[in-house]
């Protein structure tokens, strides 16, 4: 595990390093219109926070579920290997066969869809 | 743990990193030369012979650039999260077979999922401190798309597993000593590919940075050698996927396997020409729409592969033999 | 080492609830999570850490940075407790370089998983948990459609 440790530090460092390296060495000149945030060259007028997007959120809430079943799909290998295969192979099926009938009532319902 | 051993440890972590950082120098004049000749123009030809120069040029111009930090961003986030991408890039190379392995991790593909999907807080780090309206849409869209090929990279993923029985990159690699995944789920591997093309945010899946209406997404306050980080984490995540790719279906150095150094040069060209591959896709394709990329991930790969993985699971069954064969 | 990771949790823990904005207090939860994952994994239940990790950190904390970051918030600030979680993801810091260099840390590598035999009777005997997880998932997801239905219809409502 040590050589992992050293693999981690010595590459976070390596990163600061070249961080600090673009932020030392250039010199700077820096005024108020150069601070201010982008935006097609006009003055930034509103908050750059946006409305609740309920879409992206869904989105988000949706890949949550379906990452959720992956981790219950992921010790499937080991017990494929292992005494009784049938049977785990059958409740893999059963787990798959229910997110499925969720993924289809999603997609009735029109949980999916983007462009109305 | 000795003096000694260190020092041979961080010898060997150089031997990673800087080729690693090299061939990302070198993809990005690869990118530019493909995209140049594809196009009918001939691409950098000044510095040095043949243009071979210019990514040091690049590199040079890019640090000694003055970086900006605007004045409502939130300040530590805003440094911090170009040090973590590149962070994360590198590391993702720790389980990568090599012929001397740096490190015998046995769940290889759990720790580079983890790790790949820590990329996420990178993109929405730097898009949410960077206070901008076009950061912040940039990196909404950027972490939407992809959480959402997670999925069914994921899912890829686990089909693979299935059938090696492991999750150790080195004996995926060895059991496919007969035939390569690519071959006996070929379906899987088409969809790995384009998983892979959207991970990274790559055209015609790069709606983050859609010059058009964000003008460059999640990093566009971003310059200089901040800007030269996130640059360097995104092409070593894109030579990294390719590696994988690879691994998991091209079978690592499969006919030569008995040959030690053939093997390893075949890898590369296998890496290479999947990198290339993804800049013929970006001079070919037009840029998707939103709608159509959701519509790919969720009504298309989800229940493809949902389904993919139920039948290649059963497959060992049926035939009534074990994976680790 | 595992002082370094439990000083991990406390400074995640110290952001959640110093933190003004709720954008800082997930990246607390971030911290958090990754130091009880590697106490696990110190442990040597590396399949059930790197699985809590992919979860936790992968998953959920993406979500929720991903809501906060979503909601309108215009002055965020980390709050009163940085100095604190400065100093201590300081001495974490020097604690690893010194157990490193030292030679203090002692832990079985990442490649021992009895832990993942361990889970795989998930899918033998202790099939009913895995059904009642995968049955709660179903659950999740009729709810969460039943909240945000269509755009307007939902209980929900995008203002």
């Amino acid at each position: 595990m040590t050589p992992l440790i050293i693999f981690f530090l010595f590459s976070l460092i390596l990163c600061i390093i070249l961080s600090i390296v673009g932020h030392r060495l250039p010199t700077r000149s820096l005024n108020l219109e150069k601070l201010s945030p982008y935006e097609c060259g006009f003055e930034p007028h509103t908050s750059a926070r946006l409305p609740f997007s309920l879409r992206f959120f869904l989105i988000a809430i949706l890949f949550l579920l379906f990452d959720l079943e992956i981790a219950l799909l992921l010790p499937l290998p080991s017990a494929l290997a292992s005494l009784n295969p049938t049977l785990s192979f059958l409740l893999a099926f059963i787990v798959l066969a229910i997110l499925t009938l969720g993924l289809i009532y999603e997609w009735v319902q029109g949980g999916l869809e983007w462009a109305e | 743990m000795s003096l000694f051993s260190i020092i041979i440890s961080l010898i060997h972590i150089l031997l990673i990193i800087v080729p690693v950082l090299l061939s990302v120098a070198f993809i990005t004049l690869g990118e530019r030369k493909a995209l140049g000749y594809m196009q009918a123009r001939k691409g950098p030809t000044l510095v040095g012979p043949y243009g071979l120069l210019q990514p040091i040029a690049d590199g040079v111009k890019l640090f000694i650039k003055e970086p900006i930090k605007p004045s409502s961003a939130a300040s530590w986030l805003f440094l911090a999260t170009p040090i973590l991408a590149l962070t994360i890039a590198l590391i993702l190379w720790v389980p990568m077979t090599f012929p001397h392995q740096f490190s015998s991790i046995n769940l290889s593909l759990i720790f580079i999922l983890t790790l790949s999907s820590l990329a996420v807080y990178t993109i929405l780090g730097s898009g949410w401190a960077s206070n901008s309206k076009y950061a912040l849409l940039g990196a909404i869209r950027a972490v939407a798309q992809t959480i959402s090929y997670e999925v069914s990279l994921g899912l890829t993923i686990l089909c693979i597993i299935v059938l090696a029985g492991n999750f150790n990159l080195t004996s995926i690699y060895e059991s496919q000593t007969y035939s390569w995944f690519i071959l006996t789920c070929a379906p899987v591997s088409i969809m790995w590919y384009i998983s892979t093309l959207a991970e990274t945010n790559r055209s015609p899946f790069d709606l983050a940075e859609g010059e058009s209406e964000l003008v460059s997404g999640f990093n566009v306050e971003y310059a200089g050698g901040p800007f030269a980080l996130f640059f360097l984490a995104e092409y070593s995540n894109i030579i990294f996927m390719n590696a994988l790719s690879t691994i998991l279906l091209l079978g690592g150095g499969s006919p030569l396997e008995i040959l030690g150094w053939p093997q390893t040069i075949l890898v590369a060209l296998k890496i290479t020409f999947l990198s290339f591959v993804f800049l013929w896709v970006r001079a070919s394709y037009p840029r998707y729409r939103y709608d159509q990329l959701m519509h790919l991930a969720w009504k298309t790969f989800l229940p493809l592969s949902l389904g993919l993985l139920t039948f290649i699971a059963a497959i060992p069954i049926a035939l009534d033999f074990l994976p680790p064969y | 080492m595992s002082f370094v990771l439990c000083s991990l949790v406390f400074g995640g823990g110290v952001i959640v609830f110093m933190s003004r904005s709720p954008y800082f207090s997930a990246l607390g939860l971030v911290l958090a999570t990754c130091g009880l994952s590697g106490v696990l994994m110190l442990g040597g239940a590396v399949f059930v850490g790197l699985i809590l990790f992919l979860m936790y950190l992968g998953g959920m904390l993406v979500v929720f940075a991903y809501s906060a970051a979503l909601a309108a918030d215009i002055y965020p600030e980390v709050g009163a407790g940085k100095g604190l979680v400065i100093t201590l993801v300081g001495a974490a810091v020097l604690a690893m370089v010194v157990e490193v260099s030292w030679g203090v840390v002692e832990v079985k590598g990442l490649g021992v998983q009895e832990d993942l035999l361990g889970i795989s009777g998930l899918y033998l005997d202790s099939w009913a948990g895995l059904l009642l997880g995968a049955f709660g998932l179903f659950v999740c997801l009729f709810v969460v459609l039943c909240l945000v239905r269509g755009v307007g219809r939902g209980a929900l409502r995008a203002v």
